[in-house]
């Protein structure tokens, strides 16, 4: 299977669920596609996880 | 040795484009009949092959296999006409292959040339072969419907695209109906090989992904299949609890409840005319669980190493 950004974004996901970083990257990339609820939806889910967190529980888990 | 066969009833429109297509083969053809009432015996006859006759036909693959020669084996549908490729079947060897099939507006692309192999299911008689490779330069076409100018522009448009075959898609989804899970497996990634996933293959993918994981023990090829349908349809909560129960079935719960999580998360914000509607209340009841178990077994791990 060919490896495209979307894909990547998600196996960083899979990898670490626990950090923003795969969320960001897989938001943007359903920005670039245009699919604006997919974005939007990623974004919630980011305030959601993240806000709250600082970078020091980013580990937790692991 | 190269041993061709064609199952043949009333062809007799096609049947002589069929066998003249395949005579530089110079190779033996079997005809299996069943009950022609028009001069298709007669024209296999013309060209010499062998004809059986056979009646009240339920399994074809029976037949097929009956028509197998020792060494390598070709087919053709009495319909079809092989335009190109006949060195590179001739000089085939190691390993079946495909065969790009044009059939009225569709590219399918099927195993015809094989060793060894024996067909499998009644209707859609079928050869499966994991090794099996691709032939480029074979290419078959459906007589005498079109003209080879008029059926060019679709092949050449359908090559550059992945072939669609309906069959497999239909046969897959019988196939997982009966429980047989290694068959589905084999014929369900043979046609997501082919698609180039539009809607219809979304599902039978998630479906493969949980074969993969619940009943054949693959939580790798589970993972990869689910990460697609994640990736095409993020806000469905099941892709992502998928993803989670391939983590919680590996016993990494940290992972699996943030993956949860997401199916809570995302699968509230799922639109109400999506494309497969569902009671979106529903998809709460297993995340929901699968979180608390998480947490109990992350608390355990705690507790007890």
């Amino acid at each position: 299977m060919t490896t495209s950004p979307l894909i990547a974004a998600l196996l960083c996901i899979l990898e670490n669920p626990w950090t923003e970083k795969g969320y960001k990257d897989l938001k943007f990339q359903y920005e670039v596609q245009g699919r604006t609820h997919e974005a939007e939806s990623i974004q919630a889910l980011i305030d959601q996880k993240f806000s709250h967190v600082d970078d020091s529980t980013d580990s937790e888990g692991q | 040795m190269l041993t061709i066969q064609l199952i043949v009833k009333d062809n007799e429109s096609t049947l002589r484009a069929a066998l003249e297509s395949l005579s530089p083969l110079n190779s033996e053809i079997r005809v299996a009949d069943l009950g022609s009432k028009d001069r298709s015996r007669e024209i296999c006859e013309q060209y010499g092959v062998q004809i059986q006759h056979f009646r009240d036909v339920e399994d074809y693959s029976a037949i097929r296999n009956q028509l197998l020669g020792e060494g390598w084996n070709f087919y053709l549908h009495p319909w079809e006409k092989l335009v190109s490729g006949h060195e590179q079947i001739l000089n085939t060897i190691g390993s079946s292959c495909y065969f790009d099939v044009y059939q009225g507006k569709n590219i399918s692309r099927e195993i015809r040339l094989c060793r060894g192999l024996q067909f499998r299911y009644p209707i859609y008689e079928t050869l499966v072969d994991p090794a099996a490779t691709k032939l480029p330069q074979g290419i078959i076409w459906a007589l005498p419907h079109r003209r080879y100018e008029d059926a060019m522009p679709f092949i050449e448009s359908w090559k550059s695209r992945s072939g669609a075959t309906e069959p497999y898609y239909y046969l897959a989804w019988e196939l997982l109906g009966q429980g047989s899970f290694t068959s589905f497996e084999n014929i369900a990634k043979h046609y997501l090989s082919l698609e180039a996933i539009p809607k219809s293959s979304l599902m039978l993918r998630y479906r493969l992904a949980q074969v993969q994981l619940y009943n054949l023990g693959k939580p790798s090829e589970a993972a990869t299949n689910a990460l697609c349908c994640v990736g095409a349809k993020p806000l469905m909560a099941e892709f992502w609890c998928l993803l989670g129960d391939v983590y919680y079935a590996q016993k990494l719960y940290p992972h699996a409840k943030e993956l949860y999580e997401n199916a809570m998360i995302l699968g509230a914000r799922r639109p109400g005319d999506d494309d497969w509607p569902v009671e979106l209340e529903k998809y709460k009841q297993h995340p929901t669980q699968m979180i608390e178990s998480c947490e109990d077994m992350i608390a355990h791990k705690r507790l007890y190493g």
